[in-house]
């Protein structure tokens, strides 16, 4: 009784990345729908970022759109727990880039002399970096949120729409399978050669290179065998025979609100042209 | 070609440019998409793992070396499968935006193709192991190694990789040089692996019959 | 028609480099009957999953081949009537016709269920097959519900599409497999050891669905397993594989009751079997079972300092879901502690957290001394703790055998001629010596685990954890594994012994750790594990066959306590064999063997202290020591807890409380030394405790089948003998009553005519102290060595087993939580004093010098 009230209420579904919340709007939206919004949010901020002052409003407000799905989603704890530190350090070597190598602005609030040359700092640069970073971390957090949102099985259900052969769309298919068990087969292999002594939290990067070398014999069996163990369990259902392979799931439709969250993402695209 | 040489290519003579080898299985159909998927995970693990030069960049892109030798082993597959791991291992799954993601990746799909190219049509024909078995063995299969895919390719890549991060406005014009320089020093550093790799593995995939003896099968 | 049948069948794996393999499968004949369930067994390699794949149609179809056919496939398969495979000559060439596989009549469930998997959900799973023959969706969608259902999976249809297949548990994947496949209808369901990777509560759950489809589907059924139960549950017939060969297809009945066949083709068999002297599987037992007092003594847990110490410890993964809370466990060094449990019970995570793969969310511990608080401590765990994974696959690295187990050697160290001799005597005792230069890629799954084992205990680790050493391992493997652990243990290398197999933990294990859904349930013997019906249930274990039986012993009366291995079973019988008579010993017969013993510790010199074993040397023991005016101290081994409990630990106690002179001489009393066992282990952990002190072992009577011959023996009897004690009348009566009827006569007659009364007044004093106290006393807490006699008379009289010996009070503080104890003391003084220690309001002290009642 307890399995099957768990089920009934299911909170969570697994995703391509962790898993979010089963009721929420942004997962349920359209995979179309979905990718249609990351893409034209992105090249709204990558239009903002052509610019040598980047549009700090906009990379803003596309930041907190981002965040906003992030907790709509029930991602976000995911996010937190294994992208943060990762991205943070991606964003600081960024806005160092940015205003080490873009010298820009008359007004230096600080500089630095180093090995002859003096290194300015200007309110100039460090909006521009922060500029840059904000959209960046925009662009990042969008990209993340959908494939933290999004099932697998939603890509190939827009695959289907998209009319391709079944083949190729069950090969797909078979791609987004195959990570969750080779993550699986990788992170016990490591493990296994950690006890025995074989694995290396080396800084020398020789060392690191040498101890991944080692998981070279180890992943290739493991590919062997999983593919040998699929590729029979598929024939013998009938593969290499099947001529016509019928539709079970029914497609997602696009529904009022998915139209509305394109047009929400047209106006997004449109907007820095507007402000112009 | 000489008396050995000819020996030697024979051996060679079943990894070529054709089309088809044999009938594909649908063992190898599963293969090919787990492959890809090895490949998305390792470029993930790289980009996410190792010191970051800049934005989606991994110092130590893992990846690389693994697959240069599925490339060798399995053609369109492997080329296919470096594209993919690109766009969705080091791209997508590490938050690098989905455009970038897009445009960068046709920096590591161009390498794994050249490399195809040039180890199963010339340097097949020129004694070399179209496996690239012998790298660690032959200063010759070495210095092509070194010159081809540690080198040329690999500094295409790089240099295709962060002109599209400047061009997107990412990476400031004036570190262009540092950033492709320290891409290039990484990748050529974790590509010391393959040599390893194609010697100790091939054989293996080999003695299963696995290896793709065309572009698809 | 038949629903197979395989006719002079040959097949040999393609090797596209290197020399030709042997055939995998060889000249195989055999006809499978429409509608029977068929069972396949047989040793790891012997081709069982191989001759399933050529059914289904997969091998040779899917298999890539060279282009020149040689040699390697022969013979032709019909399955349904329809040429699955033959071989034809076309152009004088010979070439493979056949349909291949035979989808949808036929259906293929193997080992993993992990890898069958290819799609999302739960329901793309469902419908797969389906969509690939093409059906309309009503009708899909109908014949999935219907499926699931069969399989016990009904209430998972609603969410299916939601649910993806990594969320299932071990057998619920391996149902939806099954579940896939009857929805597609199939004719014939060939399920290729569809539990060996599960926990015992997948097990259940994929033989529950198995027994549903035998009784509910006219389908033709082709079973692979090891598991002799279900074959003879199930199986109308089976076939014995062995290197490829058919050896023979019969009942499973009349296979496992061929001794000659399981033994020469190493066929795992029922537990029973091993006792098919006494017992036979399909027809009535073949000896009366008499009623009979016998206790099997059993090795008994070494105590030393402990090597893996956990306080609190906790671990929760990145999403937050808990694996483990608040364990605490200490595991001492020299020990072999089985974790039982199911998967996802936490066993792997705790496993790993003690090699220092993972590092705990929480708690503290110590392994092997080290402190492991960060990344860098954790790295040096693997020094000390060996962990070898479940599937060897992942842990080998090398490409030949040899370098494989050279691997480990040179990472310590070792190197040149010295690892050469290490790895071929290790190769040996594994039985891979023929396999030295073989690619361990190449290597069948049982020759890889046993790689795996051997470059792992190449190094004597100083812990060593092995998860599930034993499956795919035909029975000799199995056995030969073990042993080569158990006398890595012998050795002093501390083991976790992770398994399944309920037999194993019977067999070598003195603890078994049990868990539960992170949590550590069970800490206790495998007897008191296996009689606990709760925590079986709880954590979906079942007790092996031979507790099964001893079960209904014990209802019938027959037995006090379950025998838990076929070996303890044939020691019960080899017992009822040779007890033949009885022996009698009085107090006078005790102070004789004093005196005889006194003479001989003569040649020792005088020793430091008499170290009595309760309760058996209490009495020749505290004789001894006031004879020699010397200190006495006393030790208790027993399977009873410190309260007394059967159920809990097997321990030596009491070791706390001797405070032994370095270079000191004692000697260890006993008065019978029957099999030795305790004795041995007690000497074991004296001389492991005191390393500076000497101990000599003394007792009053000794049989020649003692596994540890005592330096001082009074006398000696025969195995045969059974000896009564006059202090022991009361015990040895109800003992007797309820075992052997034809004794206790003996024995009545004994005690009414010639028992040595010199202590009845004591005794009527105790007993009628007791009887007035109304009181029932779990314990006897005695002053010794001065009250030793009279606690060891309290005892028979009270029935208790425990009895706790203190030189002065001091000792006593460990022990206060008794509800109820009998104290005895010989002056006032100590008495009060140990009254006052003893956390209870439910005491009895008494006092010999005055006899008095206390509280």
């Amino acid at each position: 009784m307890e399995s099957k009230n768990q089920r009934a209420e299911k909170r969570m579904v697994k995703t391509i990345l962790f898993s979010a919340r089963s009721s929420s709007f942004y997962v349920n939206m359209n995979p179309i729908a979905k990718f249609a919004l990351l893409i034209m949010l992105s090249v709204g901020v990558v239009i903002s970022m052509l610019h040598a002052v980047p549009d700090l409003q906009y990379n803003l407000l596309v930041l907190v759109l981002a965040v906003g799905f992030l907790i709509e989603s029930g991602t976000i704890k995911y996010l937190v727990k294994s992208y943060l530190s990762l991205l943070l350090v991606a964003l600081m070597v960024m806005m160092v880039w940015w205003i080490i190598f873009n010298q820009v602005g008359s007004n230096p609030i600080l500089s630095v002399s180093f090995l002859g040359a003096t290194l300015h700092i200007t309110y100039l640069s460090l909006y521009v970096g922060i500029g840059k970073v904000s959209g960046y971390a925009s662009m990042a957090l969008m990209t993340l949120l959908t494939i933290m949102s999004t099932r697998d099985a939603d890509i190939i259900s827009a695959l289907n729409k998209l009319k391709l052969p079944f083949k190729l769309v069950f090969f797909a298919s078979l791609i987004a399978r195959s990570l969750n068990i080779m993550a699986d087969d990788l992170n016990s292999i490591k493990q296994a050669q950690f006890a025995r002594g074989a694995g290396s939290n080396s800084d020398n990067i020789f060392k690191r290179v040498s101890a991944f070398m080692m998981l070279s014999i180890p992943l290739t069996t493991s590919i062997i065998k999983r593919s040998v163990d699929m590729g029979f369990a598929l024939e013998s259902r009938g593969f290499s025979k099947t001529k016509k392979f019928s539709n079970f799931i029914d497609e997602k439709r696009m529904r009022y609100s998915d139209f509305t969250i394109i047009a929400f993402g047209i106006f997004m695209l449109l907007l820095p042209f507007m402000a112009q | 070609m000489g008396e050995s040489t000819s020996s030697i290519s024979d051996r060679f003579s079943q990894y070529t440019l054709r089309w088809h080898g044999s009938k594909l299985t649908t063992t190898q159909y599963a293969l090919f998409a787990i492959q890809m998927a090895v490949i998305i995970l390792l470029s993930w693990l790289g980009a996410i793992a190792t010191p970051v030069v800049g934005p989606g960049i991994g110092f130590l892109f893992w990846a690389y070396p693994f697959f240069v030798v599925f490339t060798l082993w399995w053609g369109f597959w492997g080329i296919f499968g470096a594209w993919l791991g690109s766009f969705v291992g080091s791209g997508l799954l590490t938050g690098l935006p989905v455009i970038p993601a897009m445009a960068f990746s046709i920096g590591d799909l161009v390498p794994a193709l050249l490399i195809f190219l040039l180890y199963r049509g010339y340097l097949r024909k020129h004694g070399v192991d179209p496996l690239g078995r012998d790298i660690l063995k032959s200063k010759k299969s070495a210095a092509w190694f070194a010159i081809w895919v540690m080198g040329i390719t690999n500094i295409i890549g790089g240099l295709w990789g962060v002109w599209v991060l400047v061009l997107l406005g990412f990476v400031p014009a004036s570190a262009y040089a540092l950033g492709a320089g320290l891409w290039i020093l990484g990748d050529a550093i974790v590509l010391l692996i393959a040599p390893f790799l194609s010697k100790y593995v091939t054989p293996v995939v080999e003695r299963f019959g696995l290896i793709n003896t065309g572009w698809v099968s | 028609m038949h629903a197979v049948s395989i006719n002079d069948f040959y097949w040999r794996y393609p090797n596209f480099t290197g020399i030709k393999g042997d055939y995998a499968l060889k000249a195989i004949s055999l006809e499978i009957n429409e509608g029977e369930f068929f069972g396949i067994t047989g040793p790891s390699g012997s081709g069982k999953s191989t001759l399933c794949y050529a059914i289904a149609g997969l091998i040779p179809h899917q298999i890539k081949l060279p282009l020149n056919l040689d040699d390697g496939i022969k013979g032709e398969i019909r399955v349904l009537g329809e040429a699955v495979t033959a071989i034809k000559n076309e152009n004088g060439k010979p070439a493979i016709t056949g349909v291949g596989s035979m989808s949808p009549e036929v259906g293929l469930v193997m080992q993993d269920p992990e890898s069958q998997f290819l799609s999302m959900s739960v329901m793309n799973e469902m419908s797969l097959g389906l969509q690939m023959m093409g059906l309309e969706k009503s009708e899909m969608e109908e014949r999935i519900k219907a499926a699931m259902e069969m399989v016990g999976l009904g209430e998972l249809y609603q969410g299916a599409s939601r649910i993806h297949p990594s969320e299932l548990s071990g057998g619920q994947k391996q149902r939806l497999v099954i579940a896939s496949f009857l929805a597609m209808r199939p004719k014939i369901l060939i399920l290729d050891e569809p539990t060996s990777d599960l926990d015992p509560k997948g097990k259940l759950e994929v033989i529950e669905t198995i027994a549903k489809l035998k009784s509910e589907s006219k389908m033709t059924i082709i079973l692979v397993e090891h598991n002799p139960e279900l074959m003879l549950k199930f199986a109308d017939r089976m076939a014995v594989l062995y290197e490829g060969s058919l050896i023979a297809v019969d009942k499973p009945s009349k296979i496992y009751s061929n001794n000659e066949l399981t033994k020469k083709y190493n066929v795992y068999t029922p537990e029973i079997s091993e006792l098919s002297e006494y017992f036979s599987i399909d027809e009535s037992p073949k000896v009366t079972i008499e009623k009979s007092g016998f206790s099997i003594e059993r090795a008994i847990q070494k105590h030393s300092e402990s090597i893996i110490s956990m306080k609190g410890i906790g671990f929760s993964y990145d999403d937050g879901t808990k694996a483990l809370e608040n364990i605490d466990i200490s595991i001492e060094k020299g020990s072999l502690v089985a974790l039982v449990g199911q998967n996802g019970s936490g066993k792997s995570t705790l496993s790993k957290i003690i090699s220092g793969i993972l590092a705990p969310s929480s708690g503290t511990m110590e392994i092997a001394g080290i402190k492991p608080t960060n990344k860098k401590t954790r790295s040096k765990l693997p020094m000390h703790v060996s962990y070898v994974f479940q599937n060897p696959d992942h842990q080998i690295f090398t490409r030949s055998v040899t370098d494989e187990i050279k691997y480990s050697l040179n990472n310590a160290g070792i190197t040149g001629t010295h690892a050469s001799e290490m790895v071929s005597g290790i190769l040996e005792k594994v039985g891979l010596s023929d396999k030295a230069n073989e690619d361990p890629v190449f290597l069948g799954r049982g020759q890889k685990r046993r790689l795996a084992v051997a470059s792992s205990i190449v190094l004597k680790p100083e812990i060593l954890i092995v998860d599930e050493p034993t499956t795919g391992q035909d029975y000799h493997m199995s056995t030969e594994i073990m042993e080569l652990i158990k006398k890595l243990n012998d050795e002093g290398v501390t083991i976790i012994l992770i398994t399944h197999d309920m037999r194993l933990v019977a067999e070598y294990c003195r603890r078994v750790l049990v868990m539960s859904r992170g949590s550590l349930v069970f800490d206790g013997t495998p007897e008191s594990l296996f009689m606990n019906d709760s925590i079986l249930k709880l954590s979906s274990l079942s007790e092996p066959q031979s507790v099964r039986l001893s079960k209904e012993m014990i209802n019938i009366g027959v037995l006090k306590e379950p025998l838990i291995s076929a070996k303890e079973w044939l020691e019960f019988f080899d017992f009822m064999k040779s007890k033949t008579s009885i022996a009698f010993r009085s107090f006078g017969d005790i102070e004789k063997a004093k005196l005889k013993i006194l003479s001989k510790i003569q040649s020792f010199g005088k020793p430091s202290g008499i170290i009595s074993i309760e309760r058996g040397g209490m009495i020749l023991g505290s004789m001894l020591a006031e004879s020699l005016n010397c200190e006495s101290y006393s030790i208790s081994a027993s399977h009873y807890n410190e309260i007394g409990a059967l159920t809990k630990d097997v321990n030596v106690n009491g070791i706390e409380s001797l405070d032994l002179k370095p270079k000191g001489q004692y000697i260890v009393v006993d008065e019978l030394v029957d099999t030795g066992k305790t004795l041995d282990t007690i000497m074991h952990t004296l001389k492991q405790r005191f390393p500076d002190s000497n101990f000599s072992t003394c007792t009053m009577m000794a049989k020649p089948h003692s596994i540890i011959k005592p330096d001082i023996i009074a006398e000696e009897v025969e195995n045969t003998t059974w000896v009564v004690f006059d202090y022991e009348k009361n015990e040895s009566i109800r003992e007797f009553k309820a075992s052997n009827p034809k004794m206790l006569k003996e024995l009545n007659e004994h005690f009414s005519t010639q028992l040595d009364n010199r202590y009845a007044k004591e005794i009527s004093l105790m007993e009628n102290a007791f009887k007035s106290s109304g009181k029932n006393p779990e314990v006897i807490i005695y002053e010794n060595p001065t009250t030793a006699i009279y606690a060891r008379l309290a005892s028979d009289i009270l029935g208790i087993k425990k009895l706790i010996g203190v030189r002065n009070a001091n000792y006593i503080k460990g022990y206060g939580a008794y509800l109820c104890a009998a104290i005895i003391s010989s002056n006032n003084e100590t008495a009060e004093e140990l009254k006052s220690l003893i956390n209870s309001k439910d005491k009895i002290v008494i006092n010999i010098g005055i006899m008095k009642i206390g509280e």
